[in-house]
């Protein structure tokens, strides 16, 4: 037997005794050859190792690295053996300044441990179903070059924030932003993705977070790798409101294919943009049909889907054409008229969940009553693999009352001079067969929206006007005649009503306008009369639009606001509002109101709506009061009844044809009298629906948990 | 702008800020939730609020799933993926240790144990983290913690004591040497046997519940179909119009290609595939008070045992029976040996 010795460095603690030993490691170089690097304790220069033998008394040959704290070993251990089958490597004490190597010696005092299998673990396991990968010895056999405990624990932080754990708890809830999650909330989006898979049909009642719901839903999905492309179909009202809501809550930007970028890619949009959001209108037709339906898409989500509860409309077909793995309904009425379009609708999700048409009709559909279900609880059974509802009554939240006053005000002569004038080239324009360029319907019904909304606007958007090149010379006259008289005006009326509405409501106070103008002018207006006034706009950066909500919430007493920019925005802090001037879509004024009265807010909310008698805004507002007592309704109920216009046109649009199509006040205010009645008509269609869904699902389809 | 800076930072933003001072860089917050973070020589602007991007053109979003943050997260991972450490700040001169042993050992009225030797070694504690990941249609992931102790190779109880991170230390308190243990890869074998059951029992419970979901799925779809081959058939049945049975036939076949394809896809969704793998591993020089006791019953050496006094939990371990290994508190003695209750009845 030959011994070698080698040179290495290390000292040994004065109580070591003989038979002490020391796990060194072994970086593996090869088959055959391995590599020991020795404790850096050993710090002696005159400390050898003499390598005697291995543990079953076989000669060694090592070489020691000059200058190195490590030696190397061939020929280990056995005859043949590669370096891959050593177990463990031994340093032993057996005297000052004499070791001995010893490999692959299991202490006998653990070789019994060793030879009985834990308890259970053989019978448990298969080792064929759970795989142990062979990669996992490298791990063992990896030097650790010195980390500090820190960063160890960086590493375990970084493993499982990268995991993706079961769907028993969401990974993004610490990454939502700006809004307190409701335990509903929470469980709908565990109930979608553990138990129905991200196919599902949400349900909840109205203003109860359907799509923060989805928000969540969709976060996970994208965090944990399960979905790239997203497509979202809304109505055109709800577009920016998405947007923002994603954005601010989930950081998830979604691109509308109005936008500026989406636009530019022309042909190839619809292939380089990953998440999209697009009207259900705008969707279904040409171009965009085609591309939608040509590419995969990991999840769609449909907002408002009660518009597909129809299998014959071109929107069901094209939503049942589209390629995709995942997919989120959401309306909070999914039967109006026949039960077949519950079925309708679940066939979206689940073909073949609810059998055949026929079979659907026959077994849960009563002769004679569409409405009335027969086996019942077969059907909910059924449901209950595809449906999310919750409602406001078992949700345990407290919901706070919305009061609303109108401040009518009169116009002076020279006001309403102005506003005839305007409205009457308005209209004149929006009767008009062929339209200038400059002064398309959009620019038109804006123009007269900021009639409405102030002199400063409406001078404003005369003056835009003017600076058009394109201008026809013979409204240019005109149009110039009428900047100048409304730049004259007297800001006085609406304003001191205002002045005087701070005077009797003390608290916060958010005003909204829809023109940069008259955010300007009232501003102004304010800090003159000595008020802290916040402002908000979609113009401020970044910083500045959180600045101006910071204002608002400590010092500022007033925020005027701009719809742009304040999408998805929680003012919940404050409980009074003020519509300095209003949309002509009451979807717009709801949503302005949903800033403050949503799910969260404490207080009542009260409601100044401010309009100038005689305007497009003043039988705007009296309809919507009058007919849908718009204002005591539940947040989102005025979507639903809208919904059931069945109109494919904006609400606005149908005020401006109504309008323009009026030969005078008298005409229009019969036609709004007569879209009024439809839309009590709407309102008594979806109250109904409400007690149907009701008598229909009751307190079932409550998510897990 | 005050509130901006005020919210608590979310655990990405945390983890990247620790990452860059882990890696001897360094991080500058231009604003709130965008900075300039420097690792090695290159400087990278990053956002963390897709809002902000349109105001910084040149900044990367990070967020998770983004290549960005992915590769900072494999990257430590890697990077500090193994360790190893002492453990410091214990006591290790405990009151009457001989007295607690006779407290925590149960022997034969008539033995007497005496401590021959007590000495402080290192006892390897070997800390796995294991990542188990079920993939069936979707992939879901589990972080399990095993803990065994090389020494005894038994499984680490207080691995939460162990790991107080002001207890962990790169440097010992004490050069001690290291008690006869069985090495990392027989521990990580113990370790592994230990986290199956657990792993077992997660992966049983997720194919119990999508196994029976699935069978109900496949047999709504068979009836599905059936029925529509039925309600495709009735125009033949019924002769309303023989002169297109081609048609019928075709669509017949569709419908049984679409059937067949849709249970193929239930099928394979249902197949449950189970991978563990170690995805951290530890190790803590514990030291531990080994005790060679001297056992006697009326004046005759009756053995010898290894008792361990644990600072962390401030107890006896229990000792190994000299006859089975099995760990006991109670010794019996039988033919002038020692050996653990179920020893001493199938001896006797």
């Amino acid at each position: 037997m030959q011994a070698a010795r080698a040179k290495i460095l290390g000292v040994w603690d004065s109580n070591w005794e003989t038979g002490d030993r020391f796990e060194v490691q072994a970086h593996s170089l090869g088959a055959g050859t391995i590599r020991l690097a020795l404790p850096a304790e050993m710090l002696d220069p005159a400390t050898t190792v003499k390598l005697l033998e291995d543990g079953a008394g076989r000669p060694l040959l090592f070489v020691h690295l000059a200058g190195e704290n490590s030696i190397e070993l061939t020929s280990t251990p056995a005859q043949g053996a590669s370096g891959a089958e050593i177990e463990t490597i031994w340093l032993e004490y057996l005297s000052p300044n004499r070791y001995r190597l010893i490999i692959d010696r299991v202490p006998p005092h653990l070789a019994k441990v060793l030879a009985v299998p834990a308890k259970g673990a053989v019978d448990a396991v298969a080792d064929r179903e759970i795989e142990f990968s062979s990669a996992d010895f490298n791990l063992l056999r990896r030097s650790a070059p010195p980390i500090t405990p820190r960063d160890f624990e960086l590493a375990l932080r970084a493993v499982k924030l990268a995991s993706h754990p079961g769907f028993d708890s969401l990974i993004t809830l610490p990454m939502v932003r700006d809004m307190e999650l409701l335990e509903h909330q929470i469980r709908s989006a565990i109930t979608v993705l553990r138990r129905l898979r991200g196919r599902a049909l949400l349900c909840d009642e109205v203003g109860l977070g359907k799509t923060i719901e989805a928000g969540l839903v969709l976060s996970e999905l994208l965090v944990r790798g399960l979905a790239r492309s997203v497509l979202v179909l809304t109505p055109p009202s709800l577009i920016t409101q998405w947007q923002g809501e994603m954005r601010r809550k989930f950081g998830i930007e979604l691109t509308s294919h109005d936008d500026p970028a989406f636009r530019q890619r022309e042909a190839d949009a619809w292939k380089c943009h990953d998440r999209v959001i697009v009207s259900q209108h705008t969707a279904k037709r040409e171009p965009h049909r085609s591309a939608i339906l040509n590419r995969k898409w990991d999840i769609v989500i449909v907002d408002e889907a009660h518009h597909m509860r129809n299998r014959t409309t071109a929107i069901w077909k094209f939503t049942s054409e589209i390629q995709k793995q995942f997919i989120l309904l959401l309306t909070a009425t999914p039967v109006q008229n026949n039960l077949e379009e519950l079925f309708n609708l679940v066939t979206l999700l689940e073909p073949g969940l609810l059998s055949t048409k026929r079979d659907f009709s026959q077994r849960f559909i009563s002769k004679g009553d569409k409405l009335t279900p027969k086996n019942v609880d077969e059907l909910h059974t059924l449901l209950s693999e595809v449906m999310v509802r919750n409602r406001r009554s078992t949700v345990g939240l407290q919901f706070t009352q919305r009061f609303a006053r109108t401040e009518s005000v009169a116009m002076t002569g020279a006001e309403k001079a102005l506003y005839d004038a305007v409205a009457a080239l308005v209209r004149d324009q929006l009767r008009a067969e062929t339209k200038t360029t400059a002064l398309n319907r959009m620019t038109l019904i804006t123009l007269q929206m900021a009639l409405g909304s102030s002199s400063a606007a409406a001078a404003a958007m005369l003056e835009n006007l003017l600076d058009k090149p394109i201008l026809p010379d013979c409204q240019r006259q005109s149009i110039l005649e009428l900047a100048g008289r409304a730049s004259l005006q007297d800001q006085g009326a609406k304003v001191d009503r205002l002045l005087r509405l701070l005077d009797e409501f003390p608290d916060k106070l958010v005003i909204f306008t829809q023109f940069r103008a008259t955010q300007e002018m009232l501003r102004s207006r304010l800090v003159q009369a000595g008020h802290d006034v916040a402002v908000f706009h979609g113009g401020l950066s970044r910083l500045g639009k959180e600045g101006a909500i910071e204002h608002f919430r400590e010092s500022a007493r007033l925020m005027i606001c701009t719809e742009s920019g304040s999408e998805g925005r929680n003012l919940q802090f404050a409980h009074g509002l003020c519509n300095f001037d209003l949309p002509w879509n009451p979807m717009k004024i709801e949503q302005r109101i949903g800033r403050l009265s949503r799910i969260g807010q404490k207080r009542d909310v009260y409601v100044f709506n401010f309009v100038a008698a005689g305007t497009v805004e003043a039988a705007v507002l009296h309809l919507l009061e009058a007919k849908l007592n718009m204002f005591e309704l539940v947040i989102g109920e005025v979507d639903m009844i809208l919904g059931n216009l069945d109109e494919e046109k904006e609400f606005e649009d149908i005020v401006a044809d109504e309008w323009a199509a009026a030969a005078n006040a008298d005409e229009f205010a019969a036609r709004m009298e007569m879209l009024g009645n439809r839309l009590l008509a709407a309102k008594v269609a979806y109250f109904q629906q409400c007690s149907q869904d009701e008598k229909l699902f009751g307190n079932r389809f409550a998510p897990e948990g | 702008m005050s509130r901006l800076i005020d919210q608590p930072l979310s655990p990405l933003e945390q983890f990247v800020r620790d990452y860059a001072e882990a890696r001897s860089g360094a991080w500058d917050q231009i604003e709130p939730r965008v900075y300039d973070l420097l690792i090695g020589s290159e400087i990278t602007r990053v956002a963390f609020d897709p809002e902000a991007l349109p105001e910084h053109p040149q900044a990367q979003l990070a967020s998770l799933g983004s290549p960005l943050l992915d590769g900072l997260l494999a990257d430590a991972a890697e990077r500090w993926r193994c360790a190893r450490f002492y453990r410091i700040g214990l006591n290790l001169h405990p009151h009457s240790l001989d007295s607690r042993f006779r407290q925590a050992i149960s022997l034969s009225p008539t033995a007497i144990a005496n401590i021959r030797q007590v000495r402080t070694m290192n006892c390897p504690q070997a800390l796995f983290w294991f990542k188990a990941t079920f993939v069936s249609d979707q992939k879901e992931e589990e972080i399990l913690l095993m803990g065994i102790d090389l020494h005894s190779l038994r499984e680490v109880r207080h691995w939460d004591l162990l790991l107080a991170s002001s207890g962990l230390s790169e440097l010992p308190e004490a050069l001690l040497p290291e008690a006869r243990h069985a090495g990392i890869i027989a521990g990580y074998r113990c370790a592994r046997d230990r986290v199956a059951p657990t792993v077992a029992a997660l992966a049983n419970t997720r194919r119990r519940e999508w196994s029976s979901r699935v069978a109900t799925q496949i047999q709504r779809m068979s009836a599905y179909y059936s029925r529509l081959r039925e309600e495709a058939n009735e125009p033949v049945r019924n002769g309303d119009d023989v002169a297109a049975p081609s048609p019928i036939a075709a669509r017949r076949e569709a419908i049984d290609r679409e059937e067949r394809l849709r249970i193929a896809e239930l099928r394979q969704k249902s197949a449950l595939r189970v991978q563990v793998k170690p995805a951290n591993l530890m190790i803590v020089q514990l030291p531990k008070l080994l005790m060679s006791v001297a056992i006697t019953d009326k004046n005759r050496p009756v053995g010898q045992l290894e008792a361990v006094w644990n600072p962390l939990s401030e107890a006896i371990e229990a000792p190994a029976c000299p006859a089975c290994g099995q760990p006991t508190f109670t010794l019996q003695i039988y033919r002038n040996s020692l050996g653990c209750a179920s020893c001493m009845e199938s001896a006797g």
